[in-house]
């Protein structure tokens, strides 16, 4: 019956009640757009470090530390036995020879200079050119490029068969080779696919006369364990002249920039939760003081000033939860829009590590512990005013109203 | 059997700077089964001293006993349950909650009691049977007229099989008539329960009614008043 008085009681004063949901609905829903943009980007940093890029990248030292780091010098000519040898730690469940490098993309009178990579045929890496494949198929077997819908049509050949590549070679002359086209493809980042193509190792290796490979790209079975295998390794690879860098160290702008967007985030919530807080503590403490002749009636006929408080709190978290529920509601379908079409700020997306548009995440657990946060708040609000209640003494409660 | 004893009462109430003394040592017993009036003109301690004797308030100095026990020595708590075990209140302005309905505000005081649901039900039905209500039970407060509501403090003041039912000038915000039928009520409960009344009135109409009249002016009882 308690339970009831305090559901019903929030009707007696429709507006007022209808204010304090609004309030906690509007900061659940502040938080839900903030949690999915932050899980949004979370969740593309994971998709590029479990399935684009390497969890450790070994390469020497030299190359690091070189001006031009595309330059067909310094590779690791023991490249192979590095890799065998990196590939006997049970931890490591795939390495692999990958060639970045400088070359032009001619065809007919327009040429276009790309970064391309030179990748092995049954490559684990690169996944989001598979993904946006249009034409043909990657990774493939055979000479071969792929190129980007965009780059095709910045050189006015959409439909071209076949293009020709030219790079400097290890003696800085010049080679170039006509390779056929075996996959167009579109990414969700219009800067790499007008920056980046891809050739088959072999051809690469032929065309710029090298021996070995510049980088070995490691995929982990757990990437959290990179650091541990990156310490482990140092000193055989330091023997050789190379070095490991984590996933950490080669997304680190990425990850300080989810740690500023967390950063931004808690602010954020904090702002809009003790905006809300206040808001609902001063409408419950106005309840409060309204319903002060009616607690005192209760209390007069043997309530407790504990169960008076509880009464407060109940209808709190009553408003909190209707509060909560329908800011979820609300931030769920903009959630889902966001998820699927993403939202587009221009350039300010490639500056919070995301693609042309920024897809927002979706969770569960962090829309749970919004819903909750949304009815504690509504309860802490209510906490004060409800001790303010209780404080009264039963004769001055009786007399107001 | 003495059910209150107020020995050398005083109350004050502090008032800005000013101390108003709303009781100024009064002692007064009330036996068990008694239909007592507290009469007096507006502002002579009426509502204080039922105030006290309810344990709703606490005096400035002097001693109140209920049942021979010191009402002082309860805490806060402990005075809560003795108002929900014992004393029954009716209100001048009814003080009903109105998003219950009738049965459910009778109902209150058992559910605070934490009688079980079960006993509840039939319970508030005899109540209401005993008020005339049985079938405004679905009604809600607002959907009753003056006496009505009225009977329904009553009913709940009687929910818990109270000792004594203090009664604040139960009849002030009502007509005549409905005044008296109120009265009436009371007065039939006290002799055929007897349960132990106290109400406070100004209306002289009202206090043919009690066969105990204290008279209350300024604070003091009067000379010959009790």
């Amino acid at each position: 019956m308690l339970l009831k008085m305090a559901v019903l009681s929030t009707l007696r004063r429709p507006r007022r009640t209808a204010l304090i949901v609004l309030a906690i609905a509007l900061s659940v829903f502040v938080m839900e757009f903030f949690s999915g943009w932050v899980l949004g980007m979370r969740e593309r940093m994971d998709r590029k470090i479990l399935q684009e890029t390497a969890h450790i990248l070994v390469e020497r030292k030299s190359r690091l530390e070189a001006l031009d780091p595309l330059a067909p010098v310094d590779y690791m000519a023991d490249a192979a036995a590095i890799a065998a040898h990196l590939r006997a730690d049970p931890r490591v469940a795939r390495v692999e020879a990958v060639a970045p490098l400088e070359g032009l993309l001619l065809a007919g009178p327009k040429n276009m200079g790309l970064r391309l990579y030179g990748f092995e045929p049954d490559t684990v890496f690169f996944s989001q050119v598979g993904r946006g494949s249009l034409r043909g198929s990657f990774p493939f077997e055979g000479p071969g490029l792929a190129v980007s819908r965009k780059t095709l049509e910045l050189l006015g050949a959409p439909e071209a068969k076949s293009l020709v590549l030219l790079v400097q070679d290890v003696d800085g002359a010049p080679a170039y080779r006509e390779l056929p086209v075996r996959c167009v493809f579109s990414t969700d980042d219009s800067a790499f696919d007008e920056t980046t193509a891809f050739v088959d190792a072999p051809d690469a290796s032929d065309l710029l006369g090298t021996v070995g490979a510049p980088e070995l790209w490691l995929r982990l079975r757990d990437p959290g364990q990179a650091g541990a295998v990156s310490s482990a390794e140092a000193g055989y690879l330091a023997e050789r002249g190379c070095i490991g860098r984590t996933w950490q160290v080669l997304q680190g702008g990425m990850l300080a920039m989810i740690k500023l967007m967390d950063l931004f985030m808690y602010v954020i919530n904090v702002i809009v939760l003790v905006v809300a807080a206040t808001v609902i503590t001063n409408a419950i403490l106005m309840n409060v003081f309204e319903k002060q002749r009616e607690y005192g009636t209760l209390r007069a006929i043997g309530m407790k000033r504990r169960t008076q408080l509880a009464l407060v709190l109940i209808e709190g978290a009553a408003q909190g939860i209707a509060g909560s529920l329908l800011g979820a509601a609300l931030a769920l379908p903009v959630a889902l829009y966001l998820r699927r079409h993403g939202l587009a700020i221009g350039a300010a997306s490639h500056a919070f590590g995301m693609g042309d548009v920024m897809y927002f995440g979706l969770s569960a657990a962090a829309t749970a512990r919004d819903v909750c946060v949304g009815a504690l708040i509504a309860l802490a609000g209510s906490l004060y005013a409800a001790i303010v209640g209780a404080r009264a003494s039963l004769v001055d409660a009786l007399r107001r109203g | 059997m003495t059910l209150v004893r107020l020995e050398n009462i005083v109350k004050d109430y502090a008032l800005g700077r000013t101390t108003i003394r709303a009781l100024r040592n009064v002692s007064l017993s009330i036996e068990e089964g008694e239909f007592t009036s507290i009469v007096g003109p507006s502002g002579c301690g009426k509502t204080t001293m039922l105030n006290l004797i309810g344990c709703i308030d606490r005096p400035s100095s002097g001693s109140l006993e209920f049942e021979g026990a010191p009402v002082a020595e309860l805490g806060d708590d402990g005075e809560a349950e003795l108002r929900l075990r014992k004393i029954g209140f009716v209100f001048q302005s009814f003080n009903l909650v109105p998003v219950l309905s009738v049965a459910e505000n009778i109902e209150i005081p058992m559910m605070l009691s934490r009688m079980p649901r079960s006993a509840r039900r039939p319970k508030v039905e005899e109540l209401l049977e005993l008020v005339g209500l049985s079938d405004y039970a679905a009604h809600k407060p607002d959907e009753l007229s003056g006496g009505q509501r009225q009977r329904v403090a009553i009913a709940r003041a009687l929910a818990n099989e109270p000792r004594l039912v203090i009664a604040d000038e139960p009849t002030a915000n009502l007509d005549g008539a409905t005044g008296e039928g109120i009265l009436q009520a009371m007065r039939e409960l006290n002799e055929r329960a007897g349960v132990t009344f106290i109400f406070s009135t100004h209306d002289p109409r009202v206090m043919r009614f009690a066969r105990r009249v204290v008279r209350l002016r300024d604070g003091e009882i009067e000379e010959g008043g009790s």
